[in-house]
């Protein structure tokens, strides 16, 4: 493979990266939930990445001769898709519960709040 | 169709959505979980055999396999999901919408843990982890703050697993172009040692120890578990983290190893689940919270669980698996019932349990001996058959941290042992505890003191030698 067939997988490599420095640097839960999720992107990215084929046509027609793409990681794709959806749901629900609750959605304050009652 | 016995759950979970403003929605789904419980017992699920969804044939479609290690920990759950809904039955009064969703929830959370047991398909298994998972967040936070900031530390450590599982996936089907387990290892078997296959395996290898809370991962469990409603904790803690195990058992026993890549893998499992043991001990001496220290002790017992998938020891881990589930049942159950019908929390406050609840104060004797791996009982047998292992391939470290462990745990669970025993004289309150919650527990406990008479069949099924 040469340089340029290199460029997406850098690409998702560093949108992994991305998120996962959310993640871990972020005090506002509210950020950590859109690290995950750009961690999820980069990981469905890195799927269809996969799928791709050069001039590669949509796996519909059986008649015509030229190359398809992979069908199969689109399909797996749109599952992940879905999973990824209910997990930012329960995720923000619970946030939703939490602000209201300790009326503050940064990790240090709410540790904070938690370590002086106990 | 072994596929029915998870489909049960799923459709007692829709139908106490559907009915449950008008039927009780713990007798739907007490009345499905016995269902459950009865369609394990009927069906053979135990032959080995690999099953096509949907009329497809085995090679081409999504594979559901039905083999021993599966069906053992279907039958678990099946059986510790039965009585952990009869326990949350007992331990509330109130009715409404939060009761019918805490059952659908549960409901849905045992169908998707039976799932992973039957599948056999890598993204299958990520979509069901994720389910459960999913379950387990809504299950942990729904009632009050502090179980939803803990339910959000685990959600953003099960988030990141779920990411790196989705990323082995797509390692190991960019290689092989399949998701089926036994087309995956006859591909490795063919191809030899393969740097990206076994990167991929690494990446899967960690999502499941971050999902399983061995050592470096196991920061959001003690939280989450002492945090959780009492009427969760016959179902979470039991058996929320062995699924992941026994996806993890699967793929380090049907895939080949990869050249040396897969060998350095499962050193790293064996070793990280030795420093959870003495962590886990350690941290459990140290608490006074009934609900931490079991949830640290339970950091200990799956470090004893990635011990042996480590050690390639499939009797050891299965057992010691089976084992930790019926003691750990029962142990929650236990506390989750002082907690709430005589408001005991920490180990001080058991003082004179003896007198107050002589079936409670057996319940902490035997399986603080079970633990602690005193013979007759259950956790015994699952240390046996580890040190056994242990000894065959001749790794001394673990064998001492496993003999080890059984000090520690002895030492933290006579610190409770003393307070229940020794009382002063006087008149003690008794503790009335209902029968829906005294029977699961005392039946799990029983299991507990019988369990060596089941083990010889259970070995048989594995393939194992007693």
């Amino acid at each position: 493979m040469d340089f340029s067939g290199k460029i997406p997988y850098i690409a998702n490599c560093l949108l992994l990266m991305l998120g996962a420095w959310g993640v871990l640097s972020q005090n506002n839960l509210l950020k950590k939930i859109i690290g995950i999720n750009i961690m999820q992107s980069s990981v469905i990215l890195f799927f269809i990445n996969l799928a791709y084929l050069k001039n590669g046509e949509i796996p519909i027609n059986p008649d015509s001769n030229a190359q398809h793409i992979a069908p199969l990681p689109h399909v797996l794709m749109l599952t992940a898709i879905v999973v990824g959806v209910a997990f930012t749901a329960v995720a923000l629900s619970l946030l939703v519960k939490i602000n209201s609750g300790y009326g503050s959605s940064n990790e240090l304050k709410i540790l904070e709040k938690i370590n002086k009652k106990s | 169709m072994i596929f029915s016995i998870p489909m049960s759950m799923f459709a007692g979970a829709i139908f106490t959505i559907m009915l449950g403003s008008k039927i009780n929605p713990k007798k739907i789904a007490l009345f499905f979980s016995f269902l459950n419980l009865l369609m394990c017992f009927g069906s053979k699920t135990y032959l080995d055999k690999k099953i096509g969804l949907g009329g497809w044939s085995s090679e081409g479609g999504i594979v559901m396999s039905s083999d021993p290690i599966g069906s053992i920990l279907v039958f678990l759950i099946s059986l510790l999901g039965f009585l952990g809904i009869l326990y949350a039955s007992g331990n509330t009064a109130e009715k409404g919408k939060e009761h019918i969703l805490f059952f659908s929830l549960t409901m849905f959370l045992l169908g998707a843990l039976q799932s992973i047991s039957f599948s056999w398909d890598l993204f299958n298994m990520y979509v069901w982890l994720e389910l459960s998972a999913i379950c387990a967040f809504a299950l942990i936070g729904y009632k009050t703050k502090e179980g939803a900031f803990a339910s959000f530390r685990y959600l953003l450590t099960s988030g990141v697993a779920g990411v790196f599982f989705l990323l082995g996936v797509g390692f190991v089907y960019g290689v092989t172009g399949t998701l089926n387990l036994t087309k995956i290892s006859n591909f490795a078997f063919v191809a030899g040692a393969n740097t990206t296959l076994a990167s991929g395996f690494i990446l899967i290898t960690l999502a499941l120890l971050m999902k399983m809370a061995v050592t470096p991962f196991h920061f959001w469990l003690p939280q989450a578990y002492s945090n959780s409603p009492n009427k969760t904790l016959g179902i979470i803690p039991a058996i929320m983290t062995k699924a992941p195990a026994v996806v993890l058992l699967r793929l380090v026993f049907y895939i080949p190893a990869t050249g040396t890549n897969w060998i350095i893998n499962s050193d790293l499992v064996m070793y990280m689940g030795g420093i959870a043991v003495i962590y886990g001990s350690i941290m459990a001496i140290r608490q006074l919270g009934l609900k931490k220290l079991l949830a640290y002790s339970s950091i200990a017992q799956l470090g004893l669980v990635a011990i042996g998938i480590g050690l390639m020891n499939i009797n050891g881990a299965m057992i010691q698996i089976v084992a930790h589930s019926i003691m750990k049942f029962s142990l929650f159950c236990t506390v989750g019932a002082l907690s709430s019908f005589a408001e005991i929390k920490t180990v001080p406050q058991l003082q004179e349990l003896w007198r107050k609840s002589p079936t409670l104060s057996w319940v902490f004797l035997i399986c603080g001996f079970s633990l602690a791996g005193i013979p007759p009982f259950a956790g015994f047998w699952a240390k046996y058959h580890l040190v056994l292992g242990a000894l065959e391939s001749s790794n001394w470290v673990i064998v001492s941290v496993i003999v080890f462990s059984s000090l520690l745990t002895a030492a933290y669970f006579f610190k409770i042992l003393e307070k229940i025993i020794y009382s002063r004289k006087g008149a003690a309150q008794k503790i009335k505890i209902p029968f829906s919650i005294s029977f699961p527990i005392s039946l799990a406990c029983v299991l507990t003191i019988f369990f060596g008479w089941g083990l010889s069949s259970v070995l048989a099924l594995l393939g194992g030698r007693i």
